[in-house]
């Protein structure tokens, strides 16, 4: 007997009911989460290589495709266990207590990683430390088989004076480490670190020691690279991600057509034209991009009537991009909020409930429109300036990818009419410039409803102890100080939009004595 | 009305009645405009050069990457220098023709090769070519210093591709694969033709120059290593290289088949309407479970199975009575306005738009839907997974059935949407030689018939 189907309220995804009651909503995603053994990502390189850069990088990258996804840097744990840095000398082969920190904070990290991996629901986890040494290696992936992880290391290579002393300008000198130090002395001081471990460095070695090993050696800084024996889904899209970002300073400027005749009308979706308003805007932004003076800029729409006519008014040629229309709002397509709370109001319902997966009925979720939107993400890494004139729910898929922004986020970022988000690329993370260009417009931005109650599992946080796996299964979490099953509180809109970092608490033992290590983000 | 930035009459925009593409009002035009999903993302025209001795896979390499690239739309062309050789020799000795001192085989190769030179140029000039896939061994510096500065001269970019490979295995089943049966060797018995073609490697291993690491570090290419267990990529300058050398990460030479078919007979299907989301008729049902007694008789190792989101698709698969994944890209066809309608109704309701289909179904966008070509960059990356996979069952749809068949047997446009899949009957793919063996099984369940054949003009 065929098992009955339901499709389940939220996703409208097809599932077999279980008895009589429809099965617990499973966060199924648009494409099959191909990566099901949890793989640990292990950084290799000298110190200023960009590894933490791409650990960061990848780390948000991955966690937007939806696979949860979490940075362990050893150097925080080092900075936790021991509050002041005083000189290099810390990190010189010889000293034997130093030596024995390190190593306890590589163990602690690891530790936290298992449990990440094994109790938090994590599908990812990116251990970011130096790992120069065969020894340590070796000590990873004995960890990684005792635990049934996949290891793939990322090494990076560089050699370029120039890149890196870029590189310490630009993150290392600002670093707590070096906050008493005049930006010289903590240049130097950084430089004769590195030399300490240049002496056990051994990089990976594809001929003969590390021939079995998954990994990608990264070369300066992108020109080549040597990619050994993928072996999974995800380590191929790591590997093309890898080799598709870029580290040229650069502008990505975001915004959303003219204010259009369904706009005026409080209407969602359809493919009307501008407003008188609209047209205003158009021009304004097109005076906008001229005073910008971005060398080759790139201007991207979608293929909605909307965008494009705004893209007109720049008189430059511009790209269309299908993939760029406003989310599908299926049979909701050109109502008004109202209507829609009328003709449909278990629907109208349930999208506030949880936004980022709710799929209008023949329509799409934002989930949905993460996945479609993933090529003009990839493309948007190997170009250089661009501006994208896109839609609300696009607009903040995009920007939720650029501020590492979780799910739960996404679908109320303010991404107001006749605004322009200017992006800027710094150090780990992005500048934001909110820039109005001083037309009136409508407000088309629906706050999170406050009546709407969260029960647990229906909201997924990223890098939170909530597990993505079903419901059904009952997982043991540990106890996290407080940070319970407590949804996280929301952050004041204004601050949400600007803010770099968002910060989780681990508990981790070390000594004896229970503290909180702080696992940045950004 | 509204004046533009430079103070000029606001232009209007129309959408092409074909594409739905909003552009200006152009007058007449309108219809030389294309448009697609995707922004083309090539500008210069680029040669994809491959490198390595014989039997290194380059021409197999090559006619994938070629049937790859044309399937997400950007015309591709392979020049097989080969052919021209045997164009040129018409009968084929041994292989002293290939010794380093016979200078007048080296001068008919060299000729061959500049002819070869001279076609990439005629279809990039004049046949709107953007990729030319320069198949042969390329092994010496000098051979690759005349493409490079021919490349220059006309202004296209070069991505090198070098297969190395030094595994006795893996060489010996090429040779056994394609050799044999190459015109070179239709008259040989195969231990006669496995010993001249040894001998024939020998002739280019003396020369061969592997792409240097160091002297080479301005060119762009990828080097594969043993069929994929390693890459080197340098310098990739743009898109298209990027998705090239992403491909070719992907894909694998390990002996597996794909199963596509439909889902079985739907309500909607018995009523003629196209497109909806109902569920499986009687006879539906009945294909599902002779789907699943089918599937255990091929005793298929590690099958995976993929449908889509629709409520069709995954009832058939659910009578398999194993584990699937289901992929919203394999959804079928957004018929726009006309979901749920029955030809007819279309034809009465939509006349113009109607006609349009018939006019051209491969890039026709239903108004408010998608069209075939937008299914295809949607399928993308289905293919890649697909291409990353070994044995997989895809229970799918008429219009994504079509597109994916397309892909597998590098069929264009053109045909695409007229490609016959019925209901009720699936098609195995084995990848043999350089192409894909197809073998149809029908499970014997009564269906409608849903296929519209090309009118007539």
């Amino acid at each position: 007997m065929p098992r009955e189907l339901t499709q389940n309220r939220i996703q409208k995804i097809w599932v077999p009911t279980k008895d009589d009651k429809p099965a617990a909503p499973r966060r199924a995603t648009g494409a099959p989460h191909f990566a099901n053994p949890q793989t640990v990502i292990v950084m290799v390189g000298l110190p200023a290589r960009g590894k933490t850069y791409i650990s960061k990088k990848l780390t948000r990258y991955l966690n937007w495709i939806g696979l949860p996804t979490k940075v362990f840097n050893v150097g925080e744990y080092r900075r936790e266990a021991v509050r002041n840095y005083s000189s290099f000398d810390f990190f010189k082969p010889d000293n034997e207590c130093a030596v024995k920190i390190r190593q306890q904070c590589a163990l602690a990290a690891l530790r936290d990683v298992k449990s990440y991996l094994k109790d938090e629901g994590g599908h990812v986890a990116v251990f970011d430390a130096t790992n120069t040494t065969r020894e340590r290696r070796d000590m990873i992936l004995t960890f990684g088989n005792e635990n049934g992880f996949k290891i793939f290391f990322i090494e990076s290579v560089c050699d370029d004076p120039s890149v890196i002393a870029s590189n310490i300008m630009e993150v290392k000198v600002s670093c707590p480490d070096y906050r008493d130090c005049n930006k010289t002395d903590a240049m130097l001081d950084f430089q004769r670190r590195i030399e300490c471990y240049k002496t056990s460095y051994q990089p990976l070695d594809p001929d003969r020691h590390d021939k079995d090993l998954s990994f990608i050696k990264v070369i300066d800084v992108g020109r080549k690279f040597l990619v050994n024996r993928i072996q999974d889904h995800i380590q191929s899209k790591i590997v093309y991600y890898l080799m598709n970002i870029h580290i040229q300073p650069r502008t990505i400027y975001l915004c959303r057509h003219g204010e259009s005749t369904d706009n005026l009308e409080g209407r969602l979706g359809g493919d009307s034209g501008l407003s008188p308003r609209g047209k205003q805007f158009s021009v304004a932004l097109a005076r906008f991009v001229e005073e910008q003076q971005q060398q080759d800029l790139k201007v991207w729409t979608s293929q909605l009537c909307r965008s494009i006519q705004t893209a007109e008014h720049l008189g430059v040629p511009y790209e269309q991009w299908k993939a760029l229309n406003e989310i599908d709002a299926g049979i909701c397509e050109e109502m008004t909020y109202d209507e829609m709370k009328e003709k449909f109001p278990e629907e109208f319902a349930l999208r506030d409930e949880d936004k980022y997966y709710y799929r209008y009925p023949a329509g799409e979720s934002y989930q949905d429109l993460v996945q479609r939107v993933e090529p003009v993400i990839m493309e948007l890494e190997r170009q250089a300036n661009v501006l994208v004139i896109c839609h609300q729910a696009v607009m903040r898929c995009l920007l939720a990818y650029f501020l590492d922004k979780s799910a739960d986020e996404m679908a109320y970022l303010k991404c107001p009419l006749h605004t322009v988000l200017k992006l800027t690329p710094v150090a780990y993370g992005c500048k934001v410039e909110s820039i109005s260009l001083n037309v009136d417009a409508v407000n088309t931005h629906r706050d999170r409803p406050e009546e709407v109650k969260r029960g647990p599992g229906t909201l997924i946080r990223r890098n939170s102890v909530t597990p993505l796996t079903s419901p059904e299964s009952i997982i043991k979490k540990p106890r996290i100080d407080d940070l319970d099953e407590a949804p996280i509180q929301e952050m004041p809109p204004s601050v949400s939009s600007l803010a770099l970092c968002s910060p989780s608490h681990l508990p981790l033992t070390l000594t004896g004595k229970h503290w909180l290590g702080k696992v940045c983000l950004t | 009305m509204a004046l533009t930035a430079d103070g000029s009459e606001q232009k209007e925009l129309t959408q092409t009645p074909l594409l739905k593409i909003w552009v200006p009002w152009m007058g007449c035009n309108l219809n030389r405009r294309r448009g697609s999903s995707v922004p083309q993302f090539c500008n210069s025209p680029t040669m994809i050069v491959m490198v390595g001795l014989p039997a290194r896979g380059k021409t197999y390499i090559s006619k994938k990457l070629t049937r790859y690239l044309n399937w997400i739309g950007v015309p591709t062309k392979m020049f097989n220098v080969g052919q021209y050789r045997r164009e040129a020799v018409k009968i084929y000795k041994n292989f002293e023709f290939f010794k380093q001192d016979n200078e007048e085989a080296m001068n008919i190769r060299k000729a061959c090769a500049a002819a070869a030179l001279k076609d990439v140029t005629a279809y990039f000039t004049k046949e709107q070519g953007q990729v030319a896939v320069f198949d042969a061994t390329n092994t010496t510096c000098e051979r690759r210093a005349i493409i490079l500065n021919f490349a220059k001269e006309k202004g296209y970019k070069v991505f090198f591709v070098e297969s190395i490979c030094e595994d006795p295995e893996i060489i010996a089943e090429n040779i056994k694969q394609v050799k044999f049966g190459s015109p070179d060797y239709v008259d040989r018995d195969i231990e006669e033709a496995m010993e001249d073609f040894v001998q024939r490697i020998e002739c280019y291993r003396a020369s061969y120059t592997s792409i240097d690491d160091d002297k080479d570090r301005k060119l762009s290419y990828i080097k594969i290593f043993d069929v994929g267990s390693r890459y080197l990529v340098n310098q990739v300058q743009d898109h298209i290289q990027s998705r090239i050398v992403y491909y070719l990460m992907n894909i694998h030479v390990t002996p597996r088949s794909i199963y596509l078919t439909r889902h079985g007979e739907s309500e909607l299907n018995l009523l003629g309407r196209i497109g909806g989301d109902s569920g499986l008729s009687p006879r539906g049902q009945k294909y599902a479970n002779a789907l699943a007694i089918f599937i255990k008789s091929q005793n298929i190792k590690d099958l995976k199975v993929w449908t889509s989101h629709m409520k069709r698709t995954i009832q058939t698969a659910e009578a398999l009575g194993v584990q699937y994944e289901q992929w919203k890209a394999l959804n079928e066809i957004d018929a726009g306005v006309c979901e749920e309608l029955t030809y007819e109704e279309i034809q009465r309701d939509f006349p113009s738009e109607f006609a349009l289909r018939d006019q051209d179904k491969y890039r026709y966008r239903y108004p408010k839907g998608e069209s075939y070509e937008d299914m295809v960059h949607r399928l993308e990356p289905v293919i890649m997974e697909l291409e990353r996979q070994e044995n997989v069952l895809v229970i799918c749809h008429q219009a994504i059935m079509r597109c994916l068949l397309a892909y597998f047997l590098d069929k264009p446009g053109d045909e695409l949407p007229y490609l016959r899949c019925p209901l009720h009957t699936t098609l195995k793919l084995t990848p043999v030689a350089y192409g894909c063996k197809v073998e149809p099984f029908f499970l014997n369940i009564e269906a409608v018939n849903t296929h519209r054949e090309r009118p007539v003009k």
